[in-house]
């Protein structure tokens, strides 16, 4: 599976990508156990282009944030990544050495974390982690990396940055903080930005004021994938989502495309649990059960032993096939075969 | 009209009374919670929204009297709960009961759910060891933990378990109060339905008062029929919740209406948050006044 590093990317059907700034084929993270491998991340494909932000969308236990760490060698201690391709300027970042992916992160992909406080390093001012990333690849000396730092700060929106630039991080409010892990990530101007749920531990208000940023950065050309179990979060800022259960892909499509008509019955189950204001139901319709357990997950589709619309189970516990269904847009039930 | 007209409305099970809570921090004072009055009606459910920092947590702990005011007072089915000795608070307390938002750290790790369930029962000394035992199967029944799993300790349930769990154990002591503190956000949106539907069931049940806090709109909406906002510590907006839905009024309501994105209905665009600076709070002289019907909006004088 392992092809050389600088290959030319190709396509299921053989023709060379086009305009996709990342491609991910067929990426499988497992945690390796005596009883049988626990699979974090069991199949997971997807193309990004530039400009554009990419929604994985799951609960927890997902395999949504394992997925898009394993393309920075960031899986958790004890996964391995046992297949997959992950084509990202012509190269396989699945293929490179841990050197050589030092090389792209922080530099080409950045990630945004969840909790600023968590990291950020409360024992170094901003511009000494602001300005890391540029000095450790050697973009610049230490006086520009000072600049560009103050910069970085200004364009997310901190006032005062020249002030705020030698503070620390526990000196800032919760949204500064956050801004200021941005600001961070984009000191290299990276062509892709990973970001781990960035608004969950945020206001509503803060929460719009990141997604606002974030989107700036789209609209100059980076992509983004944005990992979020809130529905809201991806139809506002994504233009593509991933749904993802039991470290399988449920489904692919538009962002317009799922929330319009959502094929998967997980997906369909996932918008009609998800509480909306005006909502004049008197019972909500609950999922029953629970995310499984990834130790001790049921046959074929993990989902079936929740799914309402379990037809046939027999069906059910086969491995279940993404099926295409044009535009993009692919679902792993085969009960869409018969939609269709 | 000013805010102390909302204490005369009748047959309240909690009366809170220019409420105010200052803690000491080494960065100086912070009000946590400034000059707040309401009441909770018998059988009501309010709804408390605010962000973080709010004072919305310290407020239901000051009503539970897990933490004493600064100023102000709380008074519980006709008695300032201030002039209760805390050794005799005990039976006061087993009428008011709370569910929290990590149900995991609510929750004794080392006993089982069904012990965990009868040790409030066991605290108050009520009924014998089978019989407590016996009382925890029924509520656990209830909230829909069944059969073996009781004898499971928390570790080995899901979140939304964990957190039915919890609530079993609230409801325990058969209190006439119960209050839930963001008892939803740490479970995942499948989940959510669930326990709203579970707290909702035995509110009816039991004809329960409820205090529900959270930070999720749509969350209060459900639940509450009146809702409370806050913000800076201060309350900023009380009314029916039809009325704060339909006729948000205070701008601090109106951003977070505006700010929060939904899955359905008009796409939120990028600039329809109001620009409104919250620190005004800290300066005007303001106070609740009563622009319709039980609907009160903080207005500077």
């Amino acid at each position: 599976m392992r092809s050389n590093v600088e290959a030319e990317p190709k396509s299921a059907d053989g023709a060379t990508t086009g305009e996709a700034l990342l491609e991910v084929r067929d990426l499988r993270t497992y945690f390796e156990r005596p009883g049988g491998d626990i699979k974090a991340v069991d199949g997971l494909s997807y193309r990004l282009q530039r400009g554009r932000a990419l929604g994985i969308v799951g609960e927890s236990g997902s395999g949504k944030s394992v997925g898009v760490r394993s393309l920075l060698g960031l899986q958790p201690r004890g996964a391995r990544i046992v297949s997959g391709e992950a084509w990202f300027g012509g190269r396989d970042l699945l293929a490179m050495s841990a050197a050589q992916l030092r090389q792209v992160r922080g530099k080409d992909i950045s990630m945004v974390f969840q909790n600023a406080m968590d990291a950020l390093n409360p024992t170094l001012t901003l511009v000494q982690q602001i300005s890391e990333p540029l000095l450790w690849h050697g973009i610049c000396g230490k006086s520009e990396a000072r600049t560009r730092a103050i910069a970085a700060l200004d364009s997310v929106g901190i006032p005062e940055p020249e002030r705020r630039v030698d503070m620390y991080s526990f000196q800032l409010s919760g949204g500064m903080r956050q801004r200021a892990m941005i600001a961070a990530a984009i000191v290299t101007n990276p062509s892709l930005i990973i970001a781990d749920e960035p608004t969950t531990a945020v206001d509503v208000t803060v929460q719009r004021q990141i997604l606002s940023l974030l989107r700036a950065l789209k609209d100059a050309g980076s992509a983004v994938i944005m990992i979020t179990h809130d529905l809201g979060v991806a139809r506002y800022f994504c233009d593509d989502i991933v749904v993802m259960y039991g470290g399988k892909m449920m489904e692919r499509a538009s962002i317009k495309e799922f929330m319009a008509a959502p094929k998967h019955p997980y997906s369909q189950a996932l918008l009609g649990s998800t509480l909306v204001i005006g909502d004049r139901r008197d019972r909500l319709t609950p999922i029953p059960g629970a995310p499984p357990d990834l130790s001790r997950l049921p046959a074929g589709c993990p989902f079936h032993p929740r799914c309402g619309q379990m037809q046939d189970a027999d069906a059910c516990r086969e491995p279940q096939q993404l099926i295409s269904l044009g535009a993009g847009s692919e679902a792993a039930c085969w009960r869409v075969v018969d939609e269709r | 009209m000013s805010a102390e007209s909302t204490l005369t409305r009748t047959d309240a099970l909690f009366e809170v009374d220019r409420l105010g809570k200052v803690f000491d921090t080494r960065g100086g004072q912070v009000r946590a919670v400034d000059d707040v009055s309401f009441t909770v009606g018998r059988g009501e459910t309010i709804g408390v929204v605010g962000e973080s920092g709010s004072g919305k947590s310290t407020v239901i702990r000051l009503m539970l009297r897990l933490q004493e005011p600064t100023s102000g007072r709380v008074v519980f089915d006709g008695t300032d709960l201030a002039t209760i000795p805390s050794r005799r608070l005990g039976p006061v307390r087993r009428r008011m009961q709370m569910v929290f938002q990590n149900p995991y750290g609510s929750l004794l790790p080392h006993f089982s759910a069904v012990s965990n369930v009868a040790e409030p029962l066991r605290v108050h000394g009520i009924g014998t060891k089978s019989s407590r035992r016996e009382e925890a199967l029924r509520l656990l029944e209830l909230v829909g933990i069944g059969g073996r799993a009781a004898d499971l300790y928390p570790r080995q349930f899901s979140g939304g378990q964990q957190q039915r769990i919890a609530i079993a154990r609230a409801l325990a002591l058969e209190p006439d109060f119960l209050a839930c503190d963001e008892p939803t956000s740490s479970l995942d949106v499948s989940i959510q339905s669930q326990i709203l539907n579970l707290v909702q069931d035995v509110q009816r049940e039991l004809s329960l008062t409820c205090v529900f806090v959270s930070h999720n709109l749509a969350v209060i909406e459900r639940v509450a029929s009146r809702v409370l906002v806050m913000c800076r510590g201060r309350l900023v907006e009380m009314a029916p919740t039809d009325r704060l839905f339909g006729e948000p009024t205070h701008p601090y309501t109106k951003i977070l209406l505006a700010a929060a994105l939904p899955i359905d209905g008009a796409e939120p665009i990028e600039s329809s948050v109001p620009d409104w600076d919250s620190t005004v709070l800290d300066k005007a002289d303001a106070s609740l006044v009563e622009i319709a019907p039980d609907h009160f909006v903080r207005i500077a004088q």
